[in-house]
């Protein structure tokens, strides 16, 4: 791209004006707001908004969740993970995953790691959504 | 203005201290403005819509959270009235507007060749804007008419701010390349 051009639109640009509002737009439209009523007696509550913002602050740890749930899935489809889970005494069998932790063992059944997976992952697809339509603080 | 400032400000308007909504209008009527001509509204469309977008910002301000900046709020409401406009204009039967035209005494035309003229003297540039992509346009319109900062339309376009500065770069390598030599010259 020539320089000398790139500056030269950068000249017309620079040369040109905003959207130049009329002297008396201020006034039309405070004149047209002191017709209306306060904003909290008109504004409409939606719940469905609502409810879609709570589940919004509930997805707070979503991407930490998902993040876990992608390590531990990419951890057992590598050669050799189960060897390594079993050195560090973990162990998924007979549905029931056993997580050992020094002196402290913690087991889950399989069921309820998948619900936990399932959960994270449709709050992450609420998150998502809401971010995409804007529908929190909008 | 900060974050919470803005909020503090919104729950004072939501509350019924609407004296204090002329901040709103004196900080963001220029971005409202902009971001509406950006979107290929008609010139003499460009201030009613903007009223219309400030007035709906005034009633849907109570439920204004603070989730996101005060300006990329405002800018989505204009947006959203700017493309109402244009979709219920496209909806309109051409012969109507026609009629119309001839009515009130003016050419027919198409929106979107007139878009930004009162403020884009140049025809050829005018017409170069209109043949970027959206997006393009209208960070250029909020950077070299509305004097936004990067950082300002970042905010207002829910955008990172080298997605902004990329999106003006390359807005004006295509315009640079649309212009007709003539258009460029001294």
């Amino acid at each position: 791209m020539d320089e000398k051009r790139l500056n030269k639109v950068e000249q017309l640009l620079r040369a040109q004006r905003g959207v130049e509002l009329s002297a008396d737009f201020k006034q039309n439209v405070m004149a047209e707001i002191n017709r209306l009523p306060a904003p909290e007696l008109i504004t409409p509550r939606k719940s469905w908004r609502d409810a879609i913002y709570a589940l919004k602050l509930l997805t707070s740890g979503e991407k930490v969740a998902l993040g876990l749930i992608l390590a531990a899935v990419v951890t057992v489809l590598l050669p050799g993970a189960s060897e390594l889970l079993a050195a560090a005494e973990w162990e998924l069998a007979d549905l029931t995953l056993s997580l050992s932790f020094g002196e402290t063992a913690v087991s889950a059944s399989l069921a309820s790691v998948m619900t936990i997976a399932a959960g994270t992952l449709f709050m992450t697809g609420v998150g998502a959504y809401a971010a995409r339509n804007n529908l929190i603080g909008a | 203005m900060e974050r919470s400032d803005e909020l503090t400000l919104c729950r004072r308007i939501a509350s019924g201290e609407r004296h204090l909504f002329a901040q709103i209008i004196d900080a963001y009527s220029g971005m409202v403005a902009g971001a509406i001509a950006s979107q290929g509204v008609e010139s003499a469309d460009v201030e009613d819509l903007a009223q219309v977008a400030l007035v709906n910002v005034y009633k849907g301000i109570a439920g204004f959270r603070g989730d996101a900046k005060l300006s990329s709020w405002i800018y989505r409401i204009a947006l959203n009235v700017a493309r109402g406009h244009l979709k219920r204009q496209a909806a309109k039967p051409l012969t109507a507007s026609v009629e119309e035209a001839l009515e009130s005494g003016r050419q027919p035309v198409d929106a979107r060749d007139t878009a930004d003229q009162r403020t884009i003297r140049n025809r050829a540039l005018a017409q170069a804007m209109n043949q970027l992509p959206a997006r393009q346009r209208t960070c250029l319109g909020l950077y070299y008419f509305e004097e936004l900062s990067y950082e300002e339309i970042a905010e207002a376009m829910s955008l990172n701010l080298n997605t902004v500065r990329t999106l003006i770069r390359r807005g004006k390598q295509r315009l640079a390349e649309i212009l007709d030599p003539s258009a460029l010259d001294d």
